[in-house]
């Protein structure tokens, strides 16, 4: 063995700054600027006012909490919408790209173990939506400051980033299975659009408790059971939310795991 | 030593048998993998790098197995693909030291400043792998197979994107590493002129087999060249006089230069001597018209066509 080779091969460390320095370029940091943009500059302005009439702190306080809690509960097949797009692209983006260039070839001819390189994948592809909350909560109390998360909790904005981070979790794992199996980016990001639209499509024509398997209406249940306690009690049972738990949680680990199976398989450890 | 053995691979993709039963034995040195395209070479390599799984037979590098324990494979072993692609958003000095970070070596930073200078790439260091030339993409790839003193560096047609004083350059600087630091090479290429200046050994692989493989010097004396290149002051005379002796297979005469294709140099080289004394003609050159490792190559490609 090479006698300067002291430290431990293929460490996930490596492997996850590696990940962040290549995802987070051009053109993926100009689609994450756009939807902070997208998502704070109408909260922050008072919406459809414009900037010209700048509005009080209070109301860019209620607006900014209102653009979250409405993105996330009462409007959430928009911010389920918007989310499929970003995160089917950056999904293709990390692992179709890879293939199809052959970035991966050269990649994985390092010692790096496959599940640590997969796992690098996926925890900084999660990082992704929580790097869009922070930057937006940022970029808000920038406008704002001081006194913007006084009239909500830090727990309900830490629960409002879980949310989201378990809707990534469910969008990536359909978006990553789409890049692995047809390792085209272009062809997998728009079948990982077509089969997140279609389920969620679908989820509107199931019944209860069987809907709140898939996002838009899973997200909707636990942003009403923290936001709206009332609403919660009145519409659903707790059967709904164990199974909104299962279908958002449970079964994108499973893909996730048979995913990386069938990659160790084919590239082996 | 063996360090590369493999015994009986077999691979297929769909109805493609791209290996059937390749058995190749390499031993430390710089050993050239030959063969037309699509004859099994780049297979190989992936199955010896883990990358690829055998569907039948096995391979071992350094003794571990290449699919089992492919890890220690790939710690002992570098390579540079063929066309290999590298994130253009990256630069040339930022990726070497992320891959000296993956073989766990201690100073990243240092080393991948050593291999630059030691590839004239210092220069281009800090500039981003999009904006580089094919042929430095090949050479931060050769800094990238150096990366903390290989056992074995693999490289699949490495001459491919360079030009002719490139090529030299390359082929030089892997004589080189194998003489100063004793690394040993498997080089793939189809391009057999070039591999004679740096091999010691040869693995000559068809259709997913391996027809001949060993010493360059021992296989030169099995496969005798049989097509020579003569130029002499008349070449008609000798030309008409070789066809009358019956020695040649095959005889032409183009640019004032005889080619003869022999079956058996036993008496050729007595009966052209012969011929030019007799006519009184003057000598200029004779020789083997291919070089000594494309003349074994074309000897083992022809003994496959007869049989």
């Amino acid at each position: 063995m090479p006698e300067n080779s002291s430290k431990t091969p293929g460490r996930l460390s490596s492997l996850i700054r590696w990940e962040l320095e290549k995802t987070f370029t051009f053109p993926t940091l100009a689609i994450i600027i756009a939807v902070v943009l997208y998502i704070t500059v109408p909260a922050s302005f008072g919406g459809s006012r414009g900037p010209s009439q700048m509005p009080s702190l209070v109301e860019m306080e209620r607006s900014f909490a209102s653009s979250w809690t409405s993105a996330l509960s009462h409007n959430v097949s928009t911010s389920f919408m918007y989310s499929v797009f970003i995160f089917a692209a950056l999904a293709s983006n990390s692992l179709s790209r890879d293939m199809s260039r052959g970035y991966m070839r050269v990649l994985l001819s390092y010692p790096i173990g496959r599940t640590k390189f997969f796992l690098s994948k996926i925890l900084v592809l999660l990082f992704v939506p929580f790097f869009i909350f922070m930057c937006c909560l940022l970029f808000v109390a920038a406008l704002v400051f001081p006194g913007l998360f006084l009239h909500m909790p830090p727990s309900s904005v830490a629960y409002m980033m879980v949310v989201m981070l378990v809707q990534t979790f469910f969008i990536l794992a359909i978006s990553l299975s789409a890049s692995l199996y047809i390792k085209q980016p272009v062809m997998s990001f728009l079948a990982s659009v077509v089969t997140l639209i279609a389920m969620d499509q679908i989820s509107f024509y199931l019944s209860a408790p069987y809907k709140y398997l898939l996002p838009t209406m899973g997200t909707r249940i636990l942003m009403d059971y923290h936001f709206y306690p009332s609403r919660f009690e009145f519409q659903y049972t707790s059967g709904d939310l164990l199974m909104s738990l299962f279908g958002m949680v449970i079964v994108p680990a499973v893909i996730l795991i048979v995913n990386l199976v069938y990659f160790k398989r084919r590239f082996q450890t | 030593m063996l360090i590369v053995e493999a015994k009986g691979l077999a691979k297929r993709f769909g109805n493609v048998h791209a290996l059937r039963g390749l058995n190749l034995r390499v031993g430390k040195g710089v050993t050239g993998l030959v063969g037309p395209n699509g004859a099994g070479k780049t297979t190989t390599i992936g199955i010896l790098l883990g990358l690829l799984k055998p569907d039948g037979g096995k391979a071992l590098v350094f003794g571990f197995d290449c699919w089992r324990d492919s890890f220690e494979v790939r710690r002992r072993v570098r390579v540079l693909h063929e066309k290999p692609a590298y994130p253009g958003s990256f630069t040339g000095r930022r990726y070497l030291e992320y891959v000296a970070e993956f073989y766990g070596i201690r100073n990243p930073e240092e080393q991948a400043v050593r291999l630059l200078s030691s590839v004239g790439f210092s220069e281009a260091a800090d500039r981003k792998i999009n904006t580089y030339s094919a042929g430095m993409v090949q050479r931060i790839g050769l800094a990238q197979a150096l990366i903390g003193e290989p056992e074995l560096v693999i490289l699949d047609e490495p001459t491919a994107n360079l030009d002719p004083i490139g090529r030299a350059e390359f082929l030089e600087k892997i004589r080189e590493l194998h003489q100063e630091h004793g690394i040993s090479f498997l080089i793939s290429t189809h391009i057999l002129g070039e591999l004679e200046r740096v091999c010691d050994q040869v693995a000559i692989i068809d259709r997913g087999v391996v027809k001949e493989q060993g010493e360059i010097e021992e296989l030169t004396k099995k496969h005798q060249a049989r097509n020579y290149m003569i130029t002499v002051s008349n070449p008609q005379v000798l030309s008409r006089e070789i066809k009358k002796s019956g020695v040649a297979k095959q005889i032409r005469v183009e640019g004032g230069k005889v080619f003869v294709e022999i079956d058996s140099r036993q008496h050729f080289q007595e009966e052209v001597i012969r011929i030019i004394r007799e006519h009184k003609l003057e000598l200029v050159a004779m020789g083997p018209q291919y070089g000594m490792l494309e003349s074994i190559y074309r000897d083992v490609m022809e003994e496959k066509e007869i049989a």
